[in-house]
């Protein structure tokens, strides 16, 4: 136990896990900050007029970020899934619970925006046929599924074990929903190539932007889940002494 | 640098093209997803360490602890071996 396995362990203790983020969160809140007012200035000011979409084109720096993140949540809640089966270390069950109603949230805006993008663009607003929006559906009621199983199983760590394989099971879908504009040739279309020209389809103009927002986006997922976290710490080891003097302090 | 502003006034801004709907519901969307995901968590927090502050107060400390096992996860009395 002793050794090379103590960080393991150190890692694996809420308390640490707290103290730790109180130290990160307020460089990761001034960073998303940053990356925020850069990529919304930089969309709604400074973003050309696509030649064909016009003014819509900034819906889609918007929809590409939080559509690339909401991917993130499964293989995520897989990962700590699995080191909670494997290792039992309850703060990655903490992170995978609180980790499913964000990715709610990340996957029905993902649809929203879409769909209000393609109200213009594809002149519909959803096509039950199209698979990338039907997965991504999927994947919105998926998430929507491991909350209720959680919700639903009383004990803690059978809840824990069973959320943590519909996650594993659930990765199939993220890679359904990456690869579906390749496999299938349905409305929605693949991702453009980017090119090194200004003023062409794609130029830096748009994807630097778009960058810009993908990592605003996951500083944000970042910072939301760490925050969730924390409250499931302060309410799950309510009664360790750390959690109680940290009350007394705190007014 | 203010030269790159695609818009010559505040009305050709909020007008979008023609597309003021689509363009100012999805951030507004995305403002209020932001929001909610950084506000509610901080508002959750200030409750718990409220209602600990309550318990603490009301001699709550003296309890016992619930039942857990050596890794920490609870464990109902029916289930415990």
């Amino acid at each position: 136990m002793a050794g090379r396995w103590q960080w393991f362990h150190r890692l694996g203790s809420p308390k640490w896990f707290y103290e730790k983020t109180t130290r990160w969160l307020p460089w990761l809140w001034g960073a998303m900050a940053l990356f925020l007012t850069v990529g919304l200035v930089w969309a709604l000011l400074f973003l050309p007029e696509d030649y064909q979409q016009g003014h819509t084109s900034r819906i889609l720096v918007v929809h590409v970020a939080v559509a690339g993140a909401s991917l993130s949540f499964f293989p995520l809640m897989a990962v700590a899934g699995a080191v909670t089966l494997v290792w039992r270390m309850k703060l990655a069950d903490m992170v995978a619970r609180n980790a499913a109603p964000l990715g709610a949230w990340f996957s029905f805006l993902t649809l929203a925006t879409g769909s209000i993008w393609g109200s213009v663009s594809w002149g519909t607003w959803w096509e039950w046929t199209d698979s990338r929006l039907v997965s991504m559906l999927f994947q919105f009621f998926l998430l929507l599924g491991v909350i209720s199983l959680r919700a639903a199983i009383e004990n803690t760590e059978t809840a824990a074990r069973a959320c943590a394989l519909l996650s594993i099971v659930g990765c199939i879908n993220v890679v359904v929903i990456k690869y579906s504009v390749d496999w299938w040739n349905t409305l929605h279309q693949p991702s453009s190539p980017i090119s090194m020209e200004v003023g062409s389809p794609n130029g830096p103009e748009f994807w630097v932007a778009t960058v810009v927002m993908i990592v605003a986006v996951y500083l944000f997922l970042t910072v939301s889940l760490i925050l969730a976290t924390r409250n499931e710490i302060l309410q799950r080891e309510s009664k360790a002494r750390w959690v109680r003097e940290l009350a007394l302090e705190a007014r | 640098m203010l030269d790159g502003i695609q818009f010559n006034s505040l009305g050709e801004f909020l007008s979008m093209g023609g597309y003021a709907f689509n363009v100012w519901s999805v951030y507004a969307l995305f403002a209020i997803f932001l929001i909610a995901n950084l506000a509610l968590p901080l508002r959750k927090r200030r409750r718990i360490l409220r209602e600990q502050q309550r318990r603490l107060a009301a001699g709550a400390g003296r309890e016992d602890a619930g039942a857990t096992d050596r890794a920490g996860w609870e464990v109902s009395q029916e289930s415990a071996p």
